[in-house]
């Protein structure tokens, strides 16, 4: 089995000091950058990009395009799993996720399935994405605090009690789309 | 404040309402006789910008408490019982009160309100008065009604360009599914927006 994340997070020092931050953090949660090793993050970029997309949408709730792929399945293997579980000092036996692309008008919004009982995940695949043009991810804790998470590819959010969304992309994106993974441990 | 509405137009008024889709619905045009005054008045207001997830645009705080003369008039006149018996006779709908929650809303380029319902508390009508100018389809801004399917919005119906001077009215309810769309352009649509209880 080859390992896909970045060894600096197996080192028990960096991985102590996430997990200290994933616990302190507000909202409860963590951004990890240059989370997968180089070669992984490319190979997963190039499989994702041939991906058949379908348009999701309950237009009150949210709007995209969607699609799975069997690259994917990184995000279930027991390298990634165990890794959240001693980061988050849980045990997870698996995730769901999906691939999903965020392009002008596309969104998701605040509702009352938006808190999970169990922490979700977004991974970035977008290059050069510009917050100017919506699509960013942002977190609203019971407090009323919003953070709004800065992009950058190859990084990983894991979150967790707080309600998340995805701005609208309005119409500054032009014709380029958002990219990311997004899923829940279980 | 506003142009003089004969019984004949309000009983037309009171029919487009009435058959609207897909949810009770009119556009009344050239409101106010006065509508530059208006226009004006409402540029020298205060806004602040609204964010969240449904939205992105400027906002006034509640116009009750606006400071300019010509805001105070307007907004006399819209909590006025003259009004309300207006909208009401318009509409059918009988009021408990007058409009409560007045604000003034400017829109500029990629700001938009994402589909809603505007169901809250005891809403009844809702109304905008549109004191921009003209916008095309081209520039974005419309205010785009939508058909309810199992509780939630389903096929865009019908799209309204604001118009200057031009009053819409709507029934809230929980099939009103409604959103502004992104203004594209570099227009300011500006509006007045309220709800009667």
């Amino acid at each position: 089995v080859v390992a896909l994340i970045n060894k600096i997070y197996k080192d028990k020092l960096v991985l102590d000091k996430l997990k200290h931050a994933y616990k302190i953090n507000t909202p409860q949660g963590l951004q990890i950058t240059s989370f997968l090793k180089n070669t992984a993050y490319i190979n997963l970029l190039k499989s994702v990009k041939s991906s058949k997309f379908n348009k999701m949408e309950i237009r009150d709730m949210y709007s995209f395009f969607e699609a799975n792929c069997g690259a994917l399945q990184i995000f279930k293997s027991k390298e990634f799993i165990s890794f959240v579980s001693a980061l988050i000092g849980k045990h997870f036996r698996g995730a769901e996720y999906s691939l999903r692309m965020f392009m002008h008008r596309s969104y998701t919004l605040i509702n009352d399935k938006s808190t999970s009982q169990t922490p979700e995940f977004y991974f970035d695949l977008t290059p050069g994405w510009n917050d100017a043009w919506g699509g960013y991810i942002a977190y609203i804790t019971d407090e009323g605090i919003k953070v709004i998470t800065p992009n950058h590819p190859n990084s990983i959010i894991i979150a967790e009690g707080s309600k998340s969304y995805v701005k609208y992309v309005n119409s500054l994106s032009n014709s380029r789309g958002r990219l990311m993974i997004y899923g829940r441990l279980k | 404040m506003r142009r003089r509405i004969t019984e004949q137009e309000i009983c037309s008024l009171r029919e487009l309402f009435t058959k609207a889709a897909p949810f009770p619905h009119v556009s009344i045009s050239n409101f106010l006789s006065d509508p530059n005054t208006a226009y004006r008045s409402i540029q020298k207001e205060k806004f602040y910008l609204k964010d969240s997830d449904l939205f992105t645009f400027l906002q006034t705080n509640n116009l009750q408490y606006a400071k300019s003369e010509g805001m105070k008039k307007i907004v006399k006149y819209l909590l006025s019982d003259n009004f309300c018996k207006l909208v009401s006779s318009i509409t059918k709908v009988q009021m408990e009160g007058k409009a409560v929650d007045l604000f003034g809303s400017l829109y500029l380029k990629n700001h938009h309100l994402l589909c809603h319902d505007d169901l809250v508390e005891d809403r009844k009508i809702a109304f905008i008065l549109y004191l921009c100018e003209n916008f095309s389809v081209q520039d974005g801004g419309s205010l785009a009604l939508y058909t309810s399917k199992k509780g939630h919005p389903d096929k865009l119906a019908k799209k309204y360009s604001p118009i200057f001077n031009s009053l819409l009215l709507f029934k809230v309810s929980k099939s009103s599914w409604h959103e502004v769309q992104e203004v594209v352009s570099d227009k300011s649509r500006y509006a007045i927006s309220g709800w009667l209880h």
